[in-house]
């Protein structure tokens, strides 16, 4: 699958300085509030103090999953050769969602609440979860 | 806005099913003209147009010439919304005689689009086409599967759903499963899509019109042998204060405050709702709604239906033309049709005897990575 085809970034995208550092190196960055602390992600305002103290940050990458899905069909044809596949809710330790696919795991044995990292090391060009 | 201060004095609904091969546009010009003959009106009479969707050209080809043309779309929210927008109009003076008009061909064309970040579908922040996130059954996968793991629901919770649903629209001709009976082994034995959703826990995409008019109460008692439905109230809430509170996947959607408002209005308590149409595209839709409008206990919405509570004889009857899954899909227009159906006495065989007061949800935009961004509730009355 070549998700830049499926789903293609859009440069100047606020969420530009995420991929950037993913696709460059594999860091993993959130948007955090420099007044309060408040980790977000997608690019997000803080609202209590605006956007002039949000800055992107690198931060771990783990967290436990919230809920999931298992894809049994697959709505495009470049899915086909993929599924089943588990789609995960993490819920990350600085506190914001992210969606991503969990691998490394047979998506039966998937639980919620279970630990998950960001893969590295594997070149995808998403970050993707395994079992921490 | 005050109780019963709006009608609604026509409501035009085409055949609804799957492929029929007419253009949206001619659709909603279809649902008009029998809009306007229930109304007893003429295409003058009409002075504020709002399209459920990116409203383009209709006024040439539906032969209207109003003070306004409003395009609305917040998904599944939008034919509550565009209500909602028809009163403002009207209380502000700037029409008398507002079209509310949907007409959607989805079933004679291809999927909608997807891939970009601002493309309609369940395609937006968050990035889920990037991890074949794809479609709104996975949206609201993810709040099944949350309310399995911490309540207990089982796939014989929603498959009891699908079938009381399919029992409602079974003697419906106006159902697209007209006469197609199912029984819970059958819900069991269905392929699972995106589990916990098997094939029968989800709604498919019908093509079909409707056309609501909306004008004040006053200029409704002037119309002669119509039979119009009044808005008693009206809410709207947005999922964003859940997403920001990071507590989205045991909701539904940000149902609190529209059902707070809307009762408000009303001067109406649970108690004196006599049928509930809610916007259902999935089994799990009427389960966590039902918990979070109060009619029965959080985590309890499974055991609720599948002890009958929104059969005709149950605690609150609902869907009582099948819903979305069963019925037809027209989006939020499905429940308002099934509402005022129900408040015209014309539900026939599922008809609930002598229903007064209907609640009608709708929700949708489909949030990407959750299953709605936006909720709207109508109180609906059948006398002012
Ligand atoms: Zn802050």
């Amino acid at each position: 699958m070549s998700i830049d085809t499926i789903a293609p970034l859009i440069k100047a995208d606020p969420d530009a300085p995420f991929w950037e550092a993913w696709t460059s190196d594999q860091r993993f960055l959130l948007h955090r509030c420099g007044i309060c602390g408040r980790h977000d992600w997608p690019a997000t305002c803080c609202q209590t103090h605006g956007m002039s103290a949000m800055e992107w940050v690198d931060t771990p990458g783990a967290g436990v999953i919230d809920t999931f899905t298992i894809f049994h069909r697959a709505y495009i044809k470049e899915l086909a050769s993929e599924v089943p596949y588990t789609v995960a809710v993490v819920r990350l330790d600085e506190g914001p969602y992210f969606h991503t696919r969990l691998v490394g795991i047979a998506p039966d044995a998937v639980k919620s609440g279970m630990r998950v990292c960001i893969r590295t090391g594997a070149g995808d060009a998403f970050p993707l979860f395994v079992p921490e | 806005m005050k109780s019963g201060s709006i009608a609604i004095v026509g409501m035009g609904v085409t055949h609804q099913g799957r492929a029929l091969g007419t253009l949206d546009v001619d659709l909603r010009r279809q649902a008009l003209e029998l809009a306007l003959a229930d109304a007893g009106l003429q295409r003058d009479a009409i002075d504020g147009y709002i399209h459920a969707s990116h409203e383009r050209e209709d006024l040439r080809y539906l032969g209207l010439s109003p003070n306004f043309s409003w395009p609305v779309q917040t998904g599944g929210a939008t034919a509550p919304s565009s209500f909602i927008m028809a009163a403002g109009a009207i209380l502000s003076g700037q029409a008398e005689m507002v079209a509310c008009a949907y007409g959607m061909a989805p079933s004679s064309g291809g999927m909608p689009g997807f891939g970009g970040k601002t493309s309609f579908g369940s395609l937006s922040y968050g990035y889920p086409a990037r991890v074949g996130m794809i479609g709104a059954a996975s949206a609201h996968a993810l709040h099944a599967r949350w309310h399995m793991d911490h309540y207990g629901t089982t796939s014989r919770h929603l498959g009891a759903v699908a079938v009381q649903l399919r029992n409602h629209a079974l003697h419906r001709t106006d159902a697209i499963t007209y006469g197609q009976p199912i029984t819970i082994e059958d819900h069991q034995a269905s392929a699972m899509v995106v589990d916990p959703f098997r094939m029968l826990d989800c709604c498919r995409d019908t093509d079909g019109g409707a056309v609501f008019l909306l004008t004040s109460a006053e200029r409704a008692r002037s119309l002669p042998g119509i039979h119009p439905i009044y808005i008693h109230g009206a809410g709207t809430g947005h999922n964003i204060g859940n997403w920001h509170r990071r507590d989205v996947y045991s909701h539904h959607d940000d149902i609190a405050p529209a059902a707070a408002r809307a009762f408000a209005q009303a001067g109406l308590t649970l108690d004196d709702i006599d049928t509930a149409q809610f916007y259902d595209p999935f089994t799990i839709s009427i389960i966590m709604q039902l918990e979070h409008y109060g009619f029965c206990k959080p985590g309890q919405g499974g055991p609720f239906v599948a002890d009958g509570g929104i059969a005709l004889d149950g605690r609150i009857p609902a869907n009582t033309g099948g819903g979305q899954i069963s019925g037809f899909y027209a989006a939020g227009f499905t429940p308002i049709i099934e509402a005022m159906k129900q408040l015209r006495g014309q539900s026939g065989p599922t008809q609930v005897k002598d229903a007064e007061f209907a609640l009608v949800s709708g929700h949708g935009l489909n949030g990407g990575v959750q299953n709605t961004w936006s909720h709207a509730t109508l109180i609906l009355g059948a006398q002012p």
